[in-house]
């Protein structure tokens, strides 16, 4: 079980070139439960993930966990959640193998090769990551999500990219996460297929 | 210590009502100062007995190069305070004073050219103290490039900021440059703790010009940042009332 | 992700791309031959200003080298995964900054005898050039991160990096250059070379403190 009972976000609000995004918004999320976020292109999801992360200023807002409002929000979060975005965060020069262990240096690679297999891509662990699809390459940015530990999962579209079959493995990992009593906020426009989900339109 | 001024100057706001009372006055007064120095100097002042009538043109190139040097200084503090406190009114300092402070290390320079020509023989010499005023004016440009080019206002704020604070370092490599190298360049005119090296009659008009540059500098920097607000204010409450009431 | 995973991994993709140190030497070179094809090829001009020469195109080099540093890393999201590391972004920086340092540097120094050579430049002055590179390409490379750092979102931020960083170079090849003079002339050069290392040292202090400041902003 994680140690994080609930997080709660109340009354963002961020400055974004021209105009205001986010007005006002407030959820809470606790343990076990997902979130998604859904809204038109610019309405503001992955400024919300950012805002959430200390990547941009907030202009107002505070965020709450386990009931607490935090003083250094960006601080306090980072070490209890896990963010992939539209980059995907992986060095291109290095091969699939290599960027595994740089974030995880102490796993073991077995365990890399039983989370490659899983996710189809055991051909590719010495391929540098040049000769990869778009696809593949989403794969192994989620494979971080086998590895980690940490109980806040923030998801930026995390499905762009994935086939059906990739989809839906993603979603039983996400159902091990919640019923562990992990937390997941993640913005897409495609509703969840097999899970249940606290909805927030922007 | 009471900040409330600190806080004020940090209010767009607040620093527009300001400014909009006292830019005009601050500028015309150092019109004036401006016009009674260099007339004074270009006119009435005793000749150098050394340099002769070309010695005149100090009337303007000197009060340019401390001018260039000054606002370089106060870019540099705005830079650190946008650093350190995030204030709003520092990147809207920083933008309204680069072309200032690039214009006058540009007068400095040519002016000091026109001057070094009948007195040393040559336009240019490639002494400490005229490379570093140059190097200030690319230094200037730089910021003013930055700030031109990159197109998210918060990330030119934040860059145009760290250059400012990094340029800092240049300017005692200016301030003692004459010191450090030999150089044909004569030490500093200026010095508020020692007797000026010139007769009072030379000096005085000096003087004045020197302050008519700093009031028409901070006249119209205030003009400057006055615009530069209303173009990143224009979407508050204030700004729009402003504009609706008196007209553009 | 720990200090050392990042310092392997930086070693490891710097490795991958070596090309790119190689593009930066060959780079030093021509700008190198520039001189006595374009000025004059006699022992008189090159022999005083080889060391002027060298230096001029280390610092060149160091920014086409240093240009591209953060370009890759921005745009697939690493750096953003950086700053969430919940690791000190200046050291990540420091870290990266010392690989590129370590990777240039060692060849450099081995060009360096042969062009200082071919350059005419006497004997006993090349331990100082080897000296000054030693202490002010630090600086250098520090110095140039900042400028990486603040372009990283130009799609074409070469130029105005150069405008940017070359004026803050200055101060360390002018007393590099000034240490080679001194030398030459039979005068003491040890204050230079310590005003060289302060400069570098004082870079060290400021540089990834700035260098951070300027990915957070870029990274939004």
């Amino acid at each position: 079980m994680y140690s994080v009972a609930s997080l709660t976000i109340s009354d963002f609000l961020v400055e974004r070139g021209e105009s205001d995004l986010l007005n006002g918004l407030s959820f809470s999320a606790r343990s076990g439960e997902i979130v998604h976020i859904s809204g038109a292109n610019g309405a503001g999801k992955s400024t919300f993930f950012k805002a959430l992360l200390g990547l941009l200023p907030l202009l107002n807002g505070t965020i709450s966990l386990n009931g607490e409002v935090l003083v250094r929000p960006a601080q306090s979060l980072l070490s209890k959640s896990l963010y992939i975005g539209h980059g995907v965060g992986l060095n291109a020069a290095l091969t699939v193998m290599e960027n595994l262990s740089w974030y995880f240096p102490e796993c073991h690679i077995s365990r890399f090769q039983l989370v490659l297999k899983e996710l189809s891509m055991s051909a590719f662990a010495e391929a540098q990551l040049q000769q990869l699809s778009a696809g593949q390459l989403r794969r192994v940015a989620l494979a971080r999500l086998w590895l980690s530990d940490k109980p806040i999962w923030l998801l930026d579209e995390p499905f762009t990219a994935l086939d059906q079959t990739l989809i839906s493995q993603l979603e039983a990992k996400m159902a091990d996460h919640i019923s562990a009593g992990g937390i997941i906020i993640l913005a897409s426009h495609l509703p969840l297929k097999s899970l249940p989900f606290q909805r927030v339109e922007l | 210590m009471n900040w409330v001024w600190f806080h004020k100057l940090g209010s767009p706001k607040w620093f527009f009502q300001w400014a909009s009372k006292w830019s005009t006055p601050v500028f015309y007064l150092g019109l004036l100062c401006l016009l009674v120095g260099v007339i004074w100097g270009l006119v009435f002042a005793p000749t150098d007995y050394q340099q002769g009538e070309t010695y005149r043109i100090i009337y303007v190139h000197v009060p340019a190069a401390v001018l260039a040097e000054s606002c370089y200084l106060s870019l540099g503090v705005a830079g650190l305070v946008y650093l350190v406190w995030q204030m709003k009114m520092a990147p809207i300092f920083i933008k309204s004073m680069a072309p200032v402070g690039a214009a006058m290390a540009a007068i400095a320079l040519i002016s000091g050219a026109i001057w070094g020509k009948p007195t040393w023989g040559t336009w240019w010499v490639w002494d400490a103290r005229l490379t570093s005023v140059l190097v200030l004016f690319i230094l200037y440009m730089g910021i003013i490039a930055l700030q031109n080019t990159l197109e998210d206002v918060a990330l030119a704020n934040q860059a145009a900021a760290i250059v400012s604070v990094l340029g800092l370092i240049n300017l005692p490599i200016i301030k003692y440059s004459v010191n450090w190298w030999n150089t044909l360049h004569q030490p500093a005119s200026f010095g508020l703790t020692k007797k000026p090296a010139m007769p009072m009659e030379m000096w005085l008009p000096l003087l004045i010009s020197l302050v008519g540059f700093y009031f028409l500098v901070a006249g119209l920097a205030m003009w400057r940042m006055q615009s530069e607000i209303l173009l990143r204010e224009r979407r508050s409450q204030w700004v729009k009332e402003k504009v609706m009431n008196d007209g553009v | 992700m720990t200090y050392l995973s990042y310092f392997k991994a930086e070693c490891l993709a710097l490795f991958r791309t070596k090309q790119r140190v190689v593009n930066a030497l060959l780079f030093f070179v021509m700008v190198v031959v520039l001189f006595p094809l374009g000025i004059d090829p006699s022992a008189d001009f090159l022999s005083p200003a080889a060391g002027g020469i060298i230096w001029c195109a280390v610092a060149l080099s160091v920014i086409v080298s240093l240009e591209s540093m953060f370009k890759e890393n921005y745009v697939d999201g690493v750096l953003t995964q950086l700053i969430l590391s919940g690791l000190s972004l200046p050291w990540l920086m420091l870290i990266k900054v010392g690989v590129y340092w370590g990777a240039m540097v060692l060849p450099l120094l081995i060009l360096t005898p042969i062009f200082s050579e071919m350059l005419f430049l006497p004997s006993d002055s090349l331990w100082v050039l080897i000296s000054t590179l030693l202490l002010g390409s630090p600086g250098l490379f520090l110095i140039g991160s900042i400028g990486a750092a603040l372009t990283v979102s130009l799609k074409q931020g070469a130029m105005l990096m150069v405008l940017l960083i070359l004026p803050f170079y200055f101060p360390i090849i002018i007393f590099s250059s000034a240490a080679i003079k001194a030398v030459q002339l039979g005068m003491p050069y040890g204050g230079l070379l310590a005003l060289i290392a302060a400069i570098s040292l004082l870079a060290l202090v400021v540089s990834p403190v700035m260098t951070s400041l300027c990915i957070k902003a870029s990274v939004r």
